[in-house]
């Protein structure tokens, strides 16, 4: 196993061409994903996360869709290759789970009919073997008596229990990569539960990398090893688990931490709303919704990502390396800057107290 | 805010759909979707209900506004009973309690435009001046932070969030007291939800409202009712005071809910109660506590000395063995699952032993049980189960292993007051005394 990172995605470009303009849905994003890693995408609807996922398999539309930039798989690029060998990848290499398992099971076939489908378009087994196979997926989801279910049909399963199916085809083929996009967003609270711990048990087991993609931040905190924040098709911060949630440095992401109902400290919405991804904003795409822009943050492109090390040390693994990054002009420079945003934050809890002289002049 | 007048008296309210067979509906058995509610919202209060789907909420929802004709019980807003009600005072009843749906989506005419879909109750309720219709309307928007311009708009060119303004407006328009939302927030984005939620908030502070509302998402409910009721099957298995519930939860399904919430602090590895399975089937409910089936915290009889993890897993073979599944078929799969058991011959007997050993893994039950006698209940159990007699291994189980949960049904009681609470738990502690639960041997 090789210390390169299993997936590394450069300056992504997904661009869809319509009648009103260029959809810039998703506009220069790069990160990695480590083998056995969990790499959480977070946004917004419309914030370009399930696209950059589909970009990677290149499950969108072509025309109007067209990809640019680099997406290389375990040393590959996979935007060079043909369709063939792409459609060898997905649900080869690369499994995905979608958030609608209603949607994602046919409802003619049984469960074991279509998780054989799943191993038959990438082994080579006997019916028996891929019958034994069928029953130990579905037994490595959790589904009790696995032997007696494979051969039931959809809708005598529970809206959990068919996740798990779907998650249990997503991993027939035992890939090095699992793109699960909102897979918890149709459960019950209990369920989703149990379908986070499913998902840490599977990596645990098949040292799977997993990219997965939500806008439930406290998802993100269940699974996360590593969380790209995204926002109109730019990523607006990366780090660790811990470092967007003890120290959210972005003022999107410390927006998103600030709206999530049922925690202390009451409900603040984000004003305003998502812009325009024709025509996006000049400069930092969330400047026209953040209360620490200044004339700066409306000119030129979106900010570089800066090394952010602003961490408590006890944070672990931030010191130096540089992987809490944030695309924000206030984190620009060395430490010098860093007493800045704390004088930032204190401000903006003040309420009333407008951000915009303070930063302005 | 509130003002200690109950505005919305729900009492024992039941809604059962019958399950019919044949030509003649020959009813075969009820779903028991609604069994027994009890709840009251005081004037400006908001009042929520939490469950997972299919506990019944939303068909309580339905029934208190009389969209369902209730089975039994009754329901008594502003002090009179809505099955009661004749035509014109259903009609009156109508202006002054609203709904707001889940998904704006599906909720508008696509074919009319938001000013028309706002101003139809208006209408509906006889007001005729047009113009009066229009400042209304326009007055509404902007209250709902939309602007007067966008009445002439179509759902389609609105956003999902601009969309439940919208429902907001149209259920705002005729003044009502009472405003049911069911699951208002959860086709929407978070940045979204927490824009609704507030604005919410304000227009109950606004129009004085009172507020039902029903939702799976405790951060939601938590973030704006003052009391909340918590659904299982159909009953309420607690209600109390928002933050008392959400921070001493009482009942073992409210500890669950609670714990299960995914939470935004990293460095909390606390223990979580994982409930396993799912919501038994609403026309079969267990007997007993209909939550024994799944609770964590279930209640060992007193012969017998169980860690309450063993407990569990024991009363969920038992669960199993009842269920009828555990035949001599099955427990053969079970030992050799690579084999499906049309392909090979099953025999009439297995190896006692090796079915042993594969069920204690499976129900991950220890070597030998803490209390021997149960051991030796369970190894009883395991032998006629090995060979064919699952009756015997039933009544086995069923005559040693039995728990109060299942034999009686725990009453909703008031432990502190203003909540309640349906455990055999709680009444353990509070004011049964011990040694009347003990059963003589």
């Amino acid at each position: 196993m090789s210390d390169d990172p299993l997936l590394s995605i450069r300056d992504l470009r997904t661009y869809f061409h319509t009648d009103d303009g260029t959809v810039k849905a998703v506009d220069g994003v790069s990160f990695d994903v480590d083998r056995g890693e969990t790499v959480c995408i977070v946004g917004e609807s419309g914030s370009g996360k399930s696209v950059t996922s589909e970009s990677i398999t290149q499950l969108i539309p072509m025309p109007p869709g067209e990809i640019a930039g680099e997406v290389i798989f375990d040393g590959t690029d996979v935007t060079t290759l043909s369709d063939d060998e792409l459609r060898d990848l997905r649900g080869g290499r690369i499994g995905h789970v979608f958030q609608n398992p209603q949607g994602a099971l046919n409802p003619v076939y049984t469960v074991g009919y279509q998780i054989r489908e799943a191993i038959d378009a990438h082994q080579d087994l006997t019916k028996r073997e891929s019958r034994q196979k069928a029953v130990s997926l579905l037994d490595s989801v959790g589904i009790p008596e696995a032997g007696n279910r494979v051969d039931d049909y959809p809708h005598e399963f529970s809206g959990g229990m068919k996740q798990r199916v779907v998650i249990a085809i997503a991993l027939a083929c035992e890939p090095d990569l699992l793109i699960a996009d909102e897979p918890t967003t149709a459960l019950d609270v209990t369920i989703e539960a149990q379908i986070l711990d499913l998902f840490r048990d599977l990596q645990a087991a098949f040292d799977t990398s997993i990219i997965f993609i939500t806008h439930d931040l406290g998802v993100v905190a269940e699974v996360a090893d590593r969380v790209v924040v995204m926002y109109a098709g730019k990523v607006m911060e990366t780090g660790t688990g811990e470092q967007i949630f003890e120290n959210p440095a972005h003022p999107y992401t410390r927006a998103l931490l600030e709206c999530l109902p049922g925690q202390p400290g009451g409900l603040e919405p984000i004003p305003g709303s998502l812009p325009s991804p024709i025509n996006p904003p000049s400069g930092c795409r969330f400047h026209p919704r953040c209360e620490y822009a200044r004339e700066a943050c409306r000119i030129g492109e979106q900010p570089p990502l800066y090394g952010f090390d602003g961490d408590d040390d006890d944070t672990g693994d931030s010191d130096g390396d540089g992987d809490h990054r944030v695309s924000c002009i206030h984190y620009e420079g060395e430490d010098g800057e860093l007493p800045d945003t704390n004088e930032f934050s204190e401000i903006g809890q003040e309420p009333g107290t407008g951000l915009h002289t303070g930063g302005g002049e | 805010m509130t003002t200690n007048r109950t505005l919305l008296e729900v009492d024992d309210l039941k809604k059962h759909f019958p399950l019919t067979e044949g030509i003649m509906k020959k009813e075969i058995g009820r779903v028991k979707a609604v069994d027994g509610v009890s709840f009251g919202v005081e004037e400006g209060e908001t009042f929520g209900i939490v469950g997972e789907s299919g506990c019944g909420k939303s068909t309580a929802a339905r029934t208190i506004l009389r969209l369902e004709e209730p089975t039994a019980g009754s329901v008594r807003f502003d002090g009179r009973d809505i099955v009661e009600y004749d035509r014109s005072a259903l009609k009156r009843f109508r202006r002054e309690a609203q709904m707001i749906f889940q998904d704006p989506d599906s909720s508008f005419d696509p074919r009319m435009s938001v000013g028309d879909s706002i101003a139809e109750p208006l209408i509906v309720h006889g007001m005729t001046d047009r113009k009066r219709r229009r400042r209304i309307v326009e007055q509404l928007l902007v209250r709902v932070g939309l602007q007067a311009e966008d009445i002439d708009r179509y759902p389609h060119e609105l956003s999902g969030g601009q969309k439940q303004r919208v429902g907001l407006a149209r259920a705002l328009v005729l003044n009502p007291r009472l405003l049911v939302a069911d699951e208002p927030v959860s086709a929407l984005d978070v940045s979204i939800q927490a824009e609704i939620l507030s604005l919410m908030d304000d227009l109950q502070t606004e129009f004085g409202l009172s507020i039902l509302l029903i939702s799976h998402n405790l951060g939601v409910v938590r973030e704006i009712c003052d009391r909340v009721g918590v659904m299982y099957l159909g009953e309420f298995v607690e209600v109390g005071p928002t933050e008392e519930l959400f921070s001493d939860p009482q009942h073992p399904y409210t500890r669950a809910l609670v714990s299960a919430i995914p939470s935004t602090d990293v460095s909390d590895d606390s223990d979580r109660v994982r409930l396993t399975g799912t919501v038994p089937d609403p026309s079969n409910p267990p007997r007993g506590c209909r939550f024994h089936t799944r609770c964590p915290e279930v209640i060992p009889p007193d012969e017998y000395v169980f860690e309450q993890a063993t407990w569990r897993s024991v009363l969920d073979f038992k669960q199993r063995v009842a269920s009828g599944e555990l035949t001599v078929e099955r427990l053969s799969e079970l030992l050799s699952p690579e084999q499906s058991a049309d392909e090979v011959d099953v025999p009439e007997t297995l190896p006692v032993a090796k079915v042993e050993r594969q069920l204690r893994t499976e129900y991950d039950l220890p070597e030998t049980l803490e209390d021997a006698r149960a051991d030796e209940i369970f190894t009883t159990a395991v032998d006629h189960l090995a060979n064919g007699r699952d009756d015997d291994a039933l009544e086995v189980l069923r005559e040693e292993f039995t728990t109060v949960c299942q034999e009686s049904k725990p009453d909703l009681r008031e432990a502190v007051p203003g909540h309640r609470n349906a455990c055999h738990l709680a009444d353990d502690r509070q004011d049964v005394p011990a040694d009347e639960l003990a059963t003589s041997d």
